[in-house]
């Protein structure tokens, strides 16, 4: 099929569908979108969203630009909103001013960095977490699952925990009963110790003394 | 002309790291950088914290916002969640990057 | 500056101007108004009034048609639409239905 091209001198106002290559010079305001790749020219003006297996982008836009399998930002574009893609290229010359994503736009978005830590081990533990979701019971886990994350981090070092005899639980699979184990120890880890209870006796015994 | 300080490999540094020249850093920072020349984060290079400098190359992994007077380059093997503010910010296929780049420029006519 | 091809993977609905040539192989739904000449070629199909300098139609054309110059309905070309140009041709084979006004 031969390729599509929008020249210079042409402006499209409205919403381009495209089954095949298309290669835009030229002006288009509204909706853009192919099942092939997308090229914007270093003289056109795109004001819309760009949905395309293979983005190259030259030219200037403004809107989201997901690139199902790449993307690629050359010398002399310039764009301002967010990018998203597998692999990402951005030359020296490319301006930017937006979100980059280097991941799938077909995907769940990743969280918009809600603590660095937890924004980087997401990708990582999340098949895991996926995974031992999918074994255990779908109502707990899903309730449970900021828990887990935390289960998770702390998995390393469980075996130097000393609580987990009391538990009666000494299940050595992380799939079934980390998400209880994980809510019992956070909340002992943030309850008070045993120095304020202590304190509070003192206090009891001396306001009797005192009123006495 | 000063060698670039070397933070290596097997080094750990929790805490503030400041430089007054280049810095290179081949080891795990967990802190704040904040180098008057250029920071050269190398591939097993970790640092969790933010990064000032004058310019960056990051091939290795970075949690944190990058602040630089100049160019920003993020290569093949780097990986950078957080923002980055740069008069330049170039990204090699591969690398990762998970967070906003704000250049300065206007927009042509047509698109404002 | 080169034409703008409108392949036949393409669809656009919208209102298309250009200051160049024009040629339809897919599909077009609004308006199309160009400075140079249109072409809408067998596989294409335009459902949008035409406003342009010559006007060439291979495919299906639904919409009124001006052109500052000439309008020619070719063999396989089918138009439901009025015609408002200065010279027209009629191809044996084609299909027309609408209003002529050639005194532009």
């Amino acid at each position: 099929m031969s390729e599509s091209t929008i020249s210079a001198g042409c402006t499209i106002v409205g919403k381009v569908t495209a089954e095949t290559d298309l290669t835009v010079d030229g002006h288009v305001d509204g909706q853009l979108s192919s099942t092939g790749n997308v090229t914007i020219g270093s003289g056109a003006t795109v004001k819309s969203d760009v949905t395309a297996e293979r983005i190259e982008v030259a030219g200037a836009v403004r809107g989201d630009l997901r690139g199902r399998d790449a993307l690629l930002l050359e010398d002399g574009a310039r764009v301002v909103g967010d990018v998203t893609a597998p692999t990402i290229g951005i030359r020296p010359g490319a301006l930017l001013r937006g979100r980059v994503d280097t991941t799938d736009p077909g995907a769940s978005p990743a969280p918009a960095r809600a603590t660095r830590s937890t924004a980087r081990e997401e990708p990582k533990t999340a098949p895991a977490r996926r995974a031992a979701a999918r074994k255990s019971s779908p109502s707990t886990s899903s309730s449970k699952a900021p828990a887990k994350k935390k289960a998770t981090k702390r998995k390393a070092p469980s075996p130097v925990m000393p609580k987990a005899g009391r538990t009666g639980k000494k299940t050595a699979s992380k799939k079934s009963a980390p998400s209880k184990r994980a809510t019992k120890k956070t909340s002992r880890k943030k309850a008070p110790a045993p120095v304020v209870p202590a304190l509070k006796k003192r206090t009891k015994k001396a306001s009797k003394r005192r009123s006495r | 002309m000063s060698q670039p300080a070397l933070l290596g490999r097997g080094l750990k540094v929790r805490g503030r790291v400041r430089g007054e020249n280049d810095l290179r850093v081949e080891g795990t920072i967990e802190g704040d950088v904040v180098v008057t020349g250029a920071l050269d984060l190398g591939a097993e290079g970790t640092v969790t914290g933010g990064i000032t400098a004058a310019s960056a190359t990051v091939a290795g992994n970075l949690e944190g916002d990058v602040d630089a007077e100049g160019p920003v380059v993020i290569t093949a093997s780097g990986s950078v969640v957080g923002d980055v503010r740069a008069t330049e910010v170039s990204l090699e296929e591969g690398g990762v990057l998970r967070g906003r780049i704000d250049a300065d420029f206007e927009l042509p006519e047509a698109l404002r | 500056m080169a034409a703008t091809v409108i392949g036949q993977g393409i669809t656009i609905e919208g209102e298309v101007t250009s200051e160049d040539e024009v040629v339809v192989s897919g599909v077009l739904r609004g308006t199309l108004n160009v400075e140079g000449p249109v072409t809408v070629e067998g596989d294409g199909v335009v459902e949008a009034d035409i406003g342009a300098h010559s006007v060439a139609i291979g495919g299906a054309v639904t919409g009124n048609v001006t052109a500052s110059e000439r309008v020619d309905l070719l063999a396989g070309g089918r138009l439901v639409g009025d015609v408002k140009a200065a010279r027209l041709t009629i191809a044996d084979g084609a299909s027309f239905k609408g209003n002529v006004d050639m005194d532009v």
